[in-house]
């Protein structure tokens, strides 16, 4: 009896095997990604850290149907997005934040520059605090890594169009606000 | 470099921020202990299914017979019935207040309609006053004649022969 299941049990454990290994890949693949969305919401690198891992916790969860690789990036961004604005609703009390200029590594700059690069930054926080969600996320994702509009309307599962225009939206209200 | 460009720039630096070193291996020990609750929650979710199948299963097994209703016999015309007719009996009449619930169980009884003639010939029949079929219902078995069956052998089949297909050749012009 045991000489018949030994076989089938390393047919599943070989398939558990796999899932690890192809989960780690994904990973060291996204992991910088998932914070970086995290952290564009909650400007605060515990909380993003936070809620990157909680979200890859979840994933883990039902990575059993996330195995395209595609399918993950989109699947985790959004998921992390959502999550990091349930926490930002949920601690909405808390203020002290981490300021832009401490977390932006800028090599070795004046006290002017700093400062006015410091200034800036902030500016550009608050400018996208202020828009609304679905212009901001649009936003936000093309400013991370490059993404081009192809690659942002894969992530959130929109058409090009409507991000090519929600871009455009985006960049004009922020050319306004830090005007 | 225009606004557009500008914007996009200061955008990419802002949001080009790195986690803390060992970010990874953290995540990894998030994951890890995701899987320790996952295979749990598993194991504890298999358990409980399998005990409530057996449950399930020990309730269909030894539970109790139902007393069997009479069977309702169908008379076809024309057939013996199975058992004599008994005449319906006066209903006794209850109280008010059980009355709905009463006319509804014996409505879900079913109700044997029997054509008047065909009762009446078969309380006859049983109660002996009818001792001779009709000629109709005896058939003469003994006077049935049967053809003798002969085996002939068949004949050799005829060979097949097919001619072959003219066609007409078209004239030349």
């Amino acid at each position: 009896m045991y000489e018949q299941v030994k076989p089938i049990a390393g047919v599943f454990l070989d398939m558990e095997e796999d899932l690890k290994r192809e989960f780690e890949t994904r990973i060291a693949e996204t992991s910088t990604l998932a914070y970086r969305v995290a952290f564009a919401v909650l400007r605060n690198s515990e909380d993003a850290e936070d809620v990157a891992q909680e979200a890859f916790a979840k994933a883990y969860r039902r990575f059993s149907q996330l195995r395209d690789r595609d399918r993950f990036r989109a699947w985790l961004v959004r998921m992390t997005w959502r999550m990091a604005i349930d926490r930002t609703r949920s601690e909405r009390r808390r203020t002290a934040r981490e300021t832009a200029a401490n977390l932006t590594p800028t090599g070795a700059p004046s006290p002017v520059q700093s400062v006015i690069e410091r200034e800036r930054a902030e500016k550009l926080w608050q400018a996208i605090d202020t828009l609304p969600e679905k212009l901001r996320i649009v936003i936000v994702m093309a400013g991370i890594e490059e993404h081009d509009l192809r690659e942002v309307a894969t992530l959130l599962r929109l058409p090009e169009g409507t991000v090519k225009s929600r871009l455009f939206l985006a960049r004009q209200r922020l050319k306004e606000l830090l005007q | 470099m225009n606004e557009k460009d500008s914007i996009d720039h200061e955008l990419r630096d802002l949001l080009s921020v790195d986690p803390l070193p060992g970010f990874d291996e953290r995540v990894r020990a998030r994951v890890r202990r995701e899987r320790k609750v996952f295979s749990w929650n598993f194991r504890w979710i298999s358990a409980a299914a399998a005990i409530v199948a057996v449950i399930i299963a020990a309730v269909l097994v030894f539970r109790p017979q139902r007393a069997s209703k009479p069977e309702v016999a169908v008379m076809a015309s024309g057939a013996v019935p199975p058992s004599p007719i008994v005449e319906p009996k006066p209903r006794p009449k209850l109280p008010a207040a059980h009355h709905h619930r009463v006319t509804q169980a014996v409505r879900a009884e079913p109700q044997l309609i029997i054509a008047a003639n065909e009762a009446s010939a078969m309380r006859r029949l049983l109660s002996g006053e009818i001792t001779e079929l009709p000629p109709l219902f005896q058939p003469d078995v003994k006077n049935l004649q049967t053809r003798e069956t002969v085996v002939e052998p068949l004949p050799p089949p005829a060979p097949v022969i097919i001619n072959p297909a003219e066609l007409p050749l078209p004239v030349a012009q």
